[in-house]
């Protein structure tokens, strides 16, 4: 009997249990953007596809990081409000029902900020310590 | 992959590549600074993202097994749908297409039809202008804008069965044009969805079978970002009115998508006035109860003029083990409100987007 409710108390931990994720996280832009700031809001409908223009300045450009990265995870979490997995299936869905494609994803930081220093429009997201004067820091309201 | 492997894999890639790319592999030197892994990896990227931009083809696959306590039918599998979307996106354009063969289609090439059940068809088709978020102009086979109708793919959804009342009230398509977009106005945002379309007779993707057509819309209001700890909280209205050759077909509904951390709700409600009146509904709850792994109970029914009520109970898993490859196991309980006998059954499946 004690090791059901053991069993029970353990399956209910889990149910409940949050993910931890530890890793912390910039939001940058080209630095031809003209914004110095976002809303969380405005930065989950720039990762969903539903905002594709920045006010008077083009079209956005969202790079992501890699699927096995924590700060994916975390931005996954901490933006999107769900996991990793979730956000590369309604990405499959979104290509199923229009032929869209989520932002590009790279292997690596080095190369995400590489693209973002490079693209007109592009946004992504880096570690705190890997960023450096050839993309610009933007400040996020909500997170 | 370390540095000097990387810049041998560079060579040959470099030396395959010679006609397309600037002629790198004849000049090719392992001290070359422009064959650094940096810059090599630079280049890598470039290429995938333009061979991603290019190569629009996707597609899904399904395969099934029922079984049932119905008399009269056996269990069965089922090599459901092999299905190829094929698109491409330009700035302001975008052209899409789906191909489906369901049910395992043979055509003999002797001058009679597709064999069996067998389906071969072009479930959508159309070409796209996008004016800007709040105005799309789109043209051609279209998907009506009902929630389950759009995203009813088997390795997007978590059930094998699709709900009862999904394309029994609403069509599934139609061929015409629709201008859908989406606006914000504060936290607020409402997408909308307009069309106008041949009505629903046999031939409708190559004419229409009279002079009305089909009119209808969705409006969608997206209430997440007025409620913490919502990720998605939609709720949508719609209707469509299509006069038939004797008579009209008017439908209207509800609809609500709610995803909290692990929880999603989904449910549908439509009614149809007119040629032969009915209504249906569903609820789907459903919840993430480890990793990847989502069980779910649904509740629905069909009650039409012309048939009995219809009320059915469905408990189910579904396993994503990686996002492109859905497993999905679930029984259902189904009861009419005439003599009709009850049934139960399982179904299990495999969906694979590849």
């Amino acid at each position: 009997m004690n090791r059901f409710v053991n069993w029970m108390v353990l399956s209910a931990g889990l149910w409940w249990a949050v993910p931890t994720v530890a890793a912390d996280f910039v939001v940058v832009v080209n630095p031809e953007v003209a914004i110095s700031g976002l809303t969380k809001d405005d930065l989950k409908r720039i990762y969903q596809g539903e905002k594709t223009e920045w006010p008077g300045d083009g079209a956005i450009v969202p790079f992501d990081q890699d699927a096995g990265s924590p700060l994916r995870a975390a931005f996954s979490k901490e933006v999107l409000g769900t996991t990793v997995a979730e956000v590369q299936t309604f990405w499959i869905n979104k290509k199923m029902t229009g032929g869209l494609t989520g932002p590009k994803v790279f292997r690596s930081s080095t190369l995400v900020k590489k693209f973002v220093a490079r693209t007109p429009g592009a946004i992504a997201y880096l570690a705190a310590d890997e960023v450096d004067d050839t993309v610009k820091v933007v400040a996020v309201s909500g997170l | 992959m370390d540095g000097t492997s990387l810049r041998w894999s560079a060579l040959v890639l470099a030396a395959a590549l010679t006609p397309w790319w600037g002629g790198i592999g004849a000049a090719a030197n392992l001290d070359d600074p422009a064959l650094s892994p940096e810059v090599l990896g630079d280049h890598l990227a470039d290429l995938t993202a333009q061979i991603e931009e290019r190569a629009g083809l996707v597609g899904y696959y399904d395969f099934e097994y029922l079984t049932d306590n119905k008399g009269d039918s056996p269990s069965h599998f089922r090599q459901h749908h092999v299905s190829l979307f094929v698109s491409r996106s330009w700035t302001s354009w975008r052209v899409f297409s789906e191909i489906e063969f369901e049910n395992a289609p043979v055509y003999a090439g002797d001058g009679g039809t597709v064999g069996g059940n067998g389906e071969l068809k072009v479930e959508t088709a159309w070409a796209e202008y996008l004016h800007a978020e709040w105005l799309h102009v789109r043209g051609g086979k279209l998907l009506l804008p009902q929630y389950w109708n759009v995203n009813h793919y088997p390795n997007v959804v978590l059930s094998t069965e699709r709900p009862l009342m999904v394309r029994a009230l609403y069509p599934a398509d139609t061929t015409g044009l629709m201008a859908y977009g989406t606006a914000y106005v504060g936290q607020l945002g409402t997408t909308y969805h307009l069309y106008y379309g041949n009505g629903q007779s046999a031939d409708r993707s190559h004419t229409d079978d009279n002079e009305g057509k089909e009119v209808g819309g969705q409006l969608t209001f997206h209430l997440d970002q007025l409620v913490d700890g919502v990720a998605r909280m939609n709720v949508g209205i719609g209707a469509m009115s299509d006069p038939t050759a004797t008579d009209h077909n008017d439908v209207y509904g509800l609809d609500t998508q709610i995803n909290a951390g692990r929880y999603e709700l989904l449910a549908e409600y439509a009614k149809r006035a007119s040629d032969a009146s009915g209504e249906g509904f569903y609820v789907q709850p459903s919840a993430r109860v480890w990793r990847e792994v989502r069980c779910f109970y649904r509740y629905e029914f069909t009650d039409f003029e012309n048939a009995p009520r219809q009320e059915r109970h469905t408990l189910g898993v579904n396993f994503r083990p990686q996002p492109d490859v859905s497993l999905k196991l679930e029984v259902n309980t189904n009861d009419f409100s005439d003599a009709t006998e009850s049934y139960e059954e399982v179904a299990a499946s495999v969906a694979i987007f590849f």
